[in-house]
C-alpha cells in the first residue's frame, strides 16, 4: 500500500546541525562583527533559508520524476566543470569555482549529486530483472567498467581541478554502490588492487602543493608554516575544548585567528574548542542518526532507484563527515572538503539540502512493508 | 544483506572519529588546553630570494637587493601600551598610522606584521639596538626587487606588486596569502611559479615571556629559479632611446629560431614604483594616462596593418597562379571596385609586381585582391599567422582579426567587392599585433617557416624546448621574387623606404595604415642582411603619420647598432 508517511526525523536533524553551524559561525566572526554587511554569518543564514526552500521543493516533488532530468543535469554539471577548467587554465592555474552573480559557484559539489543520481539510475535499471538485489549477477564489465565509464568524465574533471577529497569520495561511493548492487566481492577487490597499483602513477600528476599536503599528513613537521600549521592549530583547538568546551564565543584558537579556514573546512576546530567532547558527541550523534536514517530508508524501499539513491545519499554524507572531521583531527590528509551542513559555503549547503530533500521524499513515498 | 556490511563499515569510521575526539579532548585535553591559553606558537620567517631575470649575455635585468623591514609580533606588542609610541618615535611615523597598518595586515596572532618596509640601514640598526626595550619588534632582512635598467623592457618583464583579491582566491591553494607579492604581467606573471621563492621559517613554542621553549617545526626557505631571456638588453636600450617619447612598439627577432632579441612598447613605466609605499600618485598617473602605458603594444596592441599586407596578397596571387611576376597593371591613381572609387596614393602608370611592391601601389593590389577573392585572402592571412596569437611565452597576447565573408555574414552585414579590394592592401577590418607582423615577415626571411616566437631561453640551467615551426610549403621561387621586391623597397631609387641605408643590407616593406579622423599608423617591417637574414624587425609608430617616420626610426637604430658592433 502506498501512503504518505509523516516522519519528521530528517528535518529535525537538519535543523539541529544548521543551528549549530550558525552558532559556530557567529562565534567565528564574532570579533569582526557577525551582522556586518557581507559577513559570513549573514551569508550562511541566507544559504540555510534558501536551503530549506529547496528541501521542501525536493521533498514534495516525487523523486521518480527526477529520472527524466538526470542526464540533462549531468551534462550541465559537466559543462560547468569544463568551464571551471577552461577559466582556470587561462591564467594562474587551477580553481574550483566560477563567479556567478554574487557567489562563487562550485560545480564539483553539484557533481557529487549528479554522479549519485546517474549511478543510482544505472544500477537500478541493471537489476530490474532481478527479484532480489543480492544475487551477484552483474559481470565485471556491467558492474564495474560500464558504470565507471559513465562517471569517468566528471570524475576526471574533478581530479584535474584538483579536488582530491571529492574524487576519493566519489570513488568510494561508486564501489560501495557496485557492491550493494550485488557485484561480486572479488571484482571489487580487484578494482581496489588495480587502484593501489596505479596510484604511484597519479603521484606524478599531483601538484606540488598536493604532494606537500600528503607528506604533511605523514609528518606535520614537513610544512610547519602551511598545511602542517593548520593541522597543529586545529588539534590544539579541538583538544583544548576538553570535556565541556570553553563555552560559546569563548574559544581562543578560532577567535584569535590562530586557526585558518576556521569557518569553512576547519569549522569542527572551533566547534570542538567551544563545546568540548560533549558537543562533539552531540554533533557526531546527529550525523550518525542521519546516516542511519538514510540506510534504514534504503533498506525499506522496494523501488530500486529509491533504494540506491537513499543508500548513496547516506554514504556520501557519512563519508564527507568522516573525511572532514578526521582531517581536522590530523587523522587524514588535508584535502579541502566541507563538513556538510556545518561549513560555510553556498554550493555545499544547497547540495546537502537537495540530497536530504530527495531522501525525505523517498522516505515519504516508499511502499510500506508489512 | 550487503547494506548491513556497508553500514557496519561506516559505523566503524564513526567510532574512529569518536575515539579521535576522545583522545584529543579527554586524554590529551589538558595538554592542548595549556598550549591554547598560552597562545604560545610563534612563527619566525626566513625569506627566500625570488629568481633573477637575465638577458642573453648574462646581464642581470631584474635583481634583488637587501632591504630591512620592521615587523611586530601582534600579541606581545599589544601587551604593553607604550610599545606603540616607542616604535613610532624610532620609525618617525605617527602612532595611529602604525595602528592602522597593524589592523589591516593582521593574519593571526602568531604571525609578525610588517609595519615599515624598506627602512634605511640606520633605522634598522637603531631598532636592533633597542631590542630589549622593544622585545615585540623584529627587524627582518628581506630581499627586494631592483631594476638596474629602470624602464627598460618593463612590459616584457612585468612588475611585482602586492597580490590582489582575485589572485589571492585563485592562488590560495598554492600557498599564497593576502600580503604576498606576486608578478603582474610579463615574465613576472607567466613564470611566477618558477621565479617565486618559498619562504621558510621556524615554528616555535614560546613561554609566557616570549622565550623559546621548543621548536615545533622548521622549513628551509627555497630560492626562486633564475630566468634567462633571449633579449639583448643593449639592443633593447638603443631602441628605447631612439623612440624618444613617441607611442608604438618594436620587435626584433631571429628569423629562423623565433628568439626575440628586443621587444619594446611605448610609453612604458618603472616597475620599481610598484614596490614603493607611497606610489598611488605614480600608479594613478599611469592608469589615467591616455597613452595606456601598461599595455604591451608589441603583443597586445591590435592595429590595421596597411600595405605590409601586400606581401601576403602578392604571395597568394603568385601561388594561385593568378598572375606572374611580369604581369603589368596600369595605375591611373584611382580605381573603381564595385560601385566605389578607391584611390592610390600616387599615379604610378604601368607597373609589374616588383615595381608595385617597391612603390606600394594600391591599384595593382586592388586588381590582385579582386582576382583572388576575399576567401583566398582570408585563408592566406590565416596561414601567415594573422588572426591568432603567435604563441609567444608572454601573457595577455592579442589575437588580432582577419576579416572574412563569413564573419561579416554573422554580423548580418554584406561583403562588397570594395571590401575585397581594401583587404588586399591591408585596410578595412584587418587587425594585427606587431608580434604577428614580425612573424609574418620572418616566414618570408627564413624561406617559408612560421616560427613560434619565444623569449625565455632557459630556467636556471634547464634549456626550454622551443615549439616547432610550421612549414608553410611555399615555393622557393615565389619567396625569392617577393624578397627581391622587398629589397627594392629599401634600395631602389624610388623605393618607399629608401633613405640612404649605406652598407646596411636591409629588405623590408612599409605600411601606412589609415585611421579615421586621426593620424595614420606607420609600419616598417623587414629583415637584414637580405642575402642571409639574421634579424627580422617590426617598427610600429602609433598615430604619427606616414610610414617614413618608422623607416627613419629603424634607420637610426640599425646605424647605431652597426656602430656599436651589435649587428
Amino acid at each position: 500500500m502506498k501512503t504518505t508517511i509523516k516522519d519528521y526525523l530528517i528535518p529535525v536533524l537538519i535543523l539541529v546541525i544548521t543551528s549549530l553551524s550558525l552558532l559556530t559561525l557567529y562565534s567565528a566572526v564574532y570579533i569582526k562583527g557577525p551582522f556586518k554587511e557581507g559577513s559570513v554569518f549573514i551569508r550562511q543564514l541566507t544559504w540555510i533559508l534558501l536551503g530549506w526552500f529547496t528541501y521542501f521543493v525536493f521533498s514534495r516533488l516525487s523523486y521518480r520524476r527526477l529520472i527524466n532530468f538526470i542526464y540533462p543535469f549531468y551534462f550541465l554539471v559537466i559543462f560547468f566543470l569544463l568551464l571551471v577548467l577552461a577559466i582556470g587554465m587561462m591564467r594562474l592555474g587551477a580553481q574550483r569555482w566560477i563567479k556567478l552573480w554574487w557567489f562563487n559557484f562550485q560545480p564539483s559539489e553539484f557533481a557529487k549529486l549528479a554522479v549519485i543520481l546517474v549511478l543510482s539510475h544505472y544500477f537500478s535499471r541493471k537489476s530490474l530483472s532481478d527479484i532480489r538485489l543480492d544475487v551477484g549477477k552483474l559481470s565485471f564489465g556491467k558492474g564495474i567498467i560500464y558504470p565507471f565509464l559513465l562517471i569517468l568524465l566528471p570524475f576526471g574533471l574533478i581530479v584535474k581541478q584538483p579536488d582530491l577529497g571529492t574524487a576519493l569520495i566519489l570513488l568510494f561511493v561508486f564501489l560501495s554502490m557496485a557492491y550493494f548492487s550485488g557485484v561480486k566481492m572479488r571484482y571489487i577487490t580487484l578494482t581496489l588492487a588495480a587502484g593501489a597499483f596505479i596510484s604511484p602513477v597519479f603521484w606524478h600528476f599531483l601538484k606540488d602543493y598536493q604532494k606537500d599536503r600528503l607528506l604533511v599528513f605523514l609528518n606535520p613537521n614537513f610544512d610547519p608554516l602551511g598545511a602542517g600549521y593548520t593541522i597543529i592549530q586545529s588539534k590544539i583547538a579541538i583538544g583544548s575544548g576538553r570535556l565541556f568546551g570553553k563555552g560559546w564565543l569563548a574559544g581562543t584558537q578560532g577567535q584569535l585567528n590562530f586557526l585558518p579556514e576556521s569557518h569553512t573546512d576547519f569549522i569542527f576546530g572551533i566547534f570542538g574548542e567551544e563545546t568540548g567532547f560533549a558537543g562533539a558527541l552531540l554533533l557526531l550523534g546527529v550525523y550518525y542518526l542521519l546516516f542511519r536514517k538514510a540506510f534504514a530508508i534504503s533498506a525499506r524501499t522496494d523501488d530500486h532507484f529509491g533504494k540506491f539513491l537513499a543508500f548513496a545519499i547516506g554514504l556520501m554524507f557519512a563519508m564527507q563527515v568522516y573525511i572532514n572531521i578526521s582531517m581536522t583531527q590530523g587523522l587524514s590528509p588535508v584535502v579541502g572538503l566541507p563538513l556538510p551542513l556545518m561549513s560555510y559555503g553556498g554550493s555545499s549547503m544547497l547540495v546537502s539540502f537537495i540530497s536530504l530533500g530527495i531522501l525525505q521524499n523517498i522516505n515519504r513515498r516508499r511502499t510500506q512493508g508489512p | 544483506m550487503r547494506i548491513n556490511k556497508v553500514r557496519f563499515l561506516i559505523e566503524l569510521l564513526f567510532v574512529i572519529l569518536l575515539m579521535g575526539v576522545f583522545y584529543l579532548q579527554i586524554i590529551r585535553g589538558n595538554f592542548y588546553f595549556s598550549l591554547s591559553i598560552r597562545n604560545c606558537v610563534r612563527i619566525i620567517p626566513f625569506a627566500g630570494v625570488r629568481g633573477k631575470i637575465l638577458d642573453r649575455n648574462g646581464k642581470i635585468i631584474v635583481d634583488n637587493r637587501v632591504s630591512y623591514n620592521i615587523s611586530i609580533l601582534p600579541r606581545e606588542f599589544k601587551q604593553n601600551v607604550n610599545n606603540l609610541d616607542k616604535l613610532a618615535a624610532l620609525l618617525n611615523k605617527s602612532a595611529s598610522g602604525i595602528n592602522k597598518i597593524i589592523k589591516k595586515d593582521f593574519i593571526s596572532a602568531s604571525r609578525p606584521i610588517i609595519v615599515a618596509k624598506d627602512v634605511d640601514k640606520r633605522t634598522a640598526f637603531l631598532i636592533e639596538e633597542n631590542k630589549f626595550a622593544l622585545p615585540a619588534v623584529v627587524v627582518e632582512v628581506i630581499p627586494k626587487r631592483s631594476y638596474p635598467y629602470h624602464n627598460s623592457a618593463a612590459h616584457l618583464l612585468g612588475y611585482l606588486a602586492r597580490i590582489d583579491r582575485w589572485r589571492v582566491r585563485k592562488l590560495k591553494d598554492y600557498g599564497y596569502e593576502v600580503k604576498d607579492m606576486v608578478g603582474f604581467t610579463g615574465i613576472e606573471e607567466s613564470l611566477e611559479q618558477v621565479l617565486r621563492a618559498q619562504d621558510g621559517g621556524i615554528q616555535l613554542e614560546v613561554d609566557h615571556r616570549g622565550g623559546m621553549s621548543r621548536v615545533l617545526g622548521f622549513r628551509q626557505s627555497r630560492h626562486g629559479k633564475d630566468v634567462h631571456l633571449t633579449i639583448d638588453i643593449r639592443i633593447q636600450k638603443i631602441i628605447e632611446h631612439a623612440f624618444a617619447g613617441r607611442r608604438g612598439a618594436v620587435v626584433v627577432m631571429e628569423p629562423d629560431s623565433g628568439r626575440i632579441i628586443a621587444l619594446a612598447s611605448f610609453p612604458n613605466f618603472y616597475p620599481h614604483m610598484f614596490l614603493e609605499e607611497d606610489n598611488s600618485g605614480y600608479i594613478n598617473g599611469l592608469l589615467t594616462d591616455s597613452g595606456a602605458p601598461f599595455m604591451n603594444r608589441a603583443i597586445s596592441g591590435q592595429y590595421p596593418l596597411g600595405s605590409i599586407f601586400k606581401v601576403v596578397s602578392a604571395i597568394a596571387a603568385l601561388e594561385k597562379k593568378k598572375i606572374t611576376a611580369e604581369k603589368r597593371f596600369f595605375c591611373p591613381g584611382r580605381m573603381l571596385a564595385g560601385l566605389k572609387e578607391f584611390n592610390c596614393w600616387s599615379t604610378h602608370h604601368s607597373q609589374d609586381l616588383l615595381e608595385a611592391l617597391t612603390h606600394s601601389c594600391n591599384v595593382y593590389f586592388y586588381h590582385l585582391a579582386l582576382l583572388l577573392g576575399a576567401d583566398t585572402l582570408s585563408e592566406y592571412a590565416g596561414r601567415f599567422g594573422l588572426g591568432k596569437p603567435s604563441g609567444i611565452d608572454l601573457p595577455y597576447e592579442g589575437q588580432g582579426f582577419v576579416p572574412s565573408v563569413l564573419a561579416r555574414r554573422i554580423k548580418l552585414r554584406n561583403w562588397y567587392d570594395g571590401d575585397t579590394a581594401n583587404f588586399g592592401i591591408g585596410q578595412g577590418d584587418l587587425l594585427v599585433t606587431p608580434m604577428q607582423a614580425v612573424r609574418l615577415i620572418a616566414a618570408i626571411a627564413n624561406g617559408g617557416k612560421l616560427v613560434v616566437p619565444y623569449i625565455v631561453e632557459r630556467i636556471d640551467n634547464q634549456e626550454l624546448k622551443p615549439k616547432p615551426a610550421t612549414d608553410l610549403g611555399l615555393d622557393a621561387k615565389i619567396i625569392k621574387t617577393v624578397i627581391e621586391g622587398l629589397k627594392q623597397v629599401v634600395n631602389a631609387e624610388s623605393g618607399t623606404a629608401n633613405i640612404g641605408w649605406g652598407n646596411l643590407k636591409v629588405a623590408g616593406k612599409t605600411g601606412t595604415a589609415q585611421v579615421k579622423n586621426k593620424l595614420s599608423h606607420g609600419w616598417f617591417v623587414g629583415f637584414l642582411p637580405y642575402d642571409k637574414p639574421k634579424l627580422v624587425f617590426c617598427f610600429f609608430l602609433e598615430h604619427t603619420g606616414p610610414s617614413i617616420h618608422a623607416v627613419v626610426l629603424a634607420h637610426q637604430v640599425f646605424k647605431q647598432l652597426q656602430e656599436e658592433g651589435l649587428l
